[in-house]
């Protein structure tokens, strides 16, 4: 071998190393990289219902109540749901339909939640779009 | 053929040719991100759920894209170098870095301020956001590696090795949000498919292409000043530079 | 220019923006600078070397 295809050989090592170690120390994360669970692995046990977690669905359409500041919603992943209380201001993005991901502990089957964070799609499009195509659906 | 990639790619030969390049990438920078300033901020609707706040998008993705790119560049050059030995494309690799990690910064920032009003926070240890953040570090590291040594040779050969092992995490942070539950929406523009009004593409792409014309004039203007120092002991670089004094 | 204030958004916006302006004038400011302090430098350097 010339002195260049040694040095060839030896990038590709480096390349192949790496990439080795990342995939074995994302097979040992597993579950741990999920930002949250879905209400299903939460029923199947997946979660640590033990201290605070994260759940993430879609808010329930017509599940939302609001008495000031305290909001109670459903959070589903269309299999099973969750009631979620929390007290504080919603973001922007938060409404029924809408995807939401929300930290806290499940209290006698209810989740008491102390953050709630709306998640967003990758469907950027202007209202009167949104308004045509919702129409063409009915 | 590699002696004659080596010519073209000498260090004398690259600072004449560069010097007549750069006007030529500095002028569609600037007329690029004009149009697409008044693309993103007139002619592009606002987003039927995120309202006026999808113009932070304008920003936020170009450079995101930035980030990514760049250190691809910075490591097929790294690569380059080390195989191949040509000095230019270390030099490349090593002045590439502070812009890149520039553009890394500027794509946290801009989607931190997005995340406050639309999320309802400014940070969130997700995958997406994670392994950006490991990006801006692994720029920070590059830089700082290849400023520990006084020998450029050294410099180089340990710097490129950061560089390309480090690239495993590109498709990392691209895939990041497919292959695990994460707070970041998926990827809007694919090969197959893009989610989005025309006019919001064409606002982002506008820009996206500023920026990559940004990063090539800023590239041989690094390049350049670099060629300078590190070949300041021939002579074709003290005739330029006491030439530049009369 | 209503439509400049972009709502609710106005801060978050504008400072995305300018954060953007920044970055790009920062770069072309510091790759000019390191320019004129390296040809200074080689300058001093190519005098001295000449005594």
């Amino acid at each position: 071998m010339t002195k260049r295809q040694n040095r060839m050989v030896l990038v590709a090592l480096l390349i192949a190393g790496a990439i080795l170690a990342v995939t074995l120390l994302l097979q040992a994360l597993g579950n741990n990289s999920n930002y949250f669970y879905s209400p299903t692995s939460v029923k199947q046990g997946k979660a640590p219902t033990d201290r605070s977690f994260r759940l993430g669905g879609l808010v329930v359409v017509g599940s939302f109540k609001r008495e000031d500041l305290k909001s109670t919603f459903d959070v589903t992943d269309n299999n099973n749901k969750f009631t979620i209380e929390y007290t504080g201001i919603l973001p922007d993005l938060f409404r029924e339909g809408q995807g939401i991901i929300t930290t806290g502990s499940l209290v006698n089957g209810r989740f008491i939640a102390t953050e709630v964070l709306a998640k967003h799609d990758e469907n950027y499009m202007p209202p009167e779009v949104a308004d045509a195509l919702k129409q063409a659906q009915e | 053929m590699w002696k004659w990639i080596q010519a073209f790619a000498s260090p004398r030969n690259f600072y004449q040719t560069s010097g007549k390049i750069i006007p030529w990438l500095m002028a569609p920078f600037i007329a690029l991100s004009l149009i697409g300033l008044y693309w993103s901020f007139v002619v592009s609707p606002a987003d039927y759920q995120q309202g006026e706040s999808v113009r932070i998008m304008y920003v936020h993705v170009p450079a995101a894209w930035m980030s990514l790119f760049i250190y691809i560049v910075m490591a097929i050059a790294s690569g380059i170098g080390l195989i191949w030995q040509i000095k230019l494309a270390h030099i490349v690799a090593k002045v590439s870095a502070p812009v890149g990690a520039a553009f890394t910064l500027l794509a946290l920032v801009t989607g931190s301020v997005w995340g406050k009003p639309m999320w309802g926070t400014w940070w969130a240890w997700d995958a997406r956001l994670t392994s950006e953040l490991i990006l801006l570090f692994l720029y920070l590291a590059y830089i700082s590696l290849h400023n520990a040594f006084d020998n450029p040779k050294t410099a180089d050969k340990a710097s490129s090795v950061l560089a390309i092992v480090g690239l495993v995490n590109i498709p990392i942070i691209y895939y990041s949000v497919e292959w695990w539950n994460s707070l970041h929406q998926g990827s809007s523009i694919s090969t197959t498919k893009i989610s989005m009004q025309i006019d919001m593409f064409i606002a982002l792409m506008l820009i996206s292409f500023a920026f990559k014309f940004l990063y090539g004039a800023l590239v041989l203007m690094r390049a350049r000043d670099e060629v300078l120092v590190r070949e300041q002991n021939s002579r074709w670089v003290r005739e330029i530079i006491v030439g530049v004094g009369k | 220019m209503e439509f400049l204030l972009f709502d609710k958004y106005t801060t978050y916006i504008w400072a995305s923006y300018l954060l953007a302006f920044a970055t790009v004038a920062i770069l072309f400011i510091s790759t000019k600078a390191t320019h004129k302090r390296t040809i200074t430098q080689l300058r001093i350097k190519y005098k001295r070397n000449k005594k």
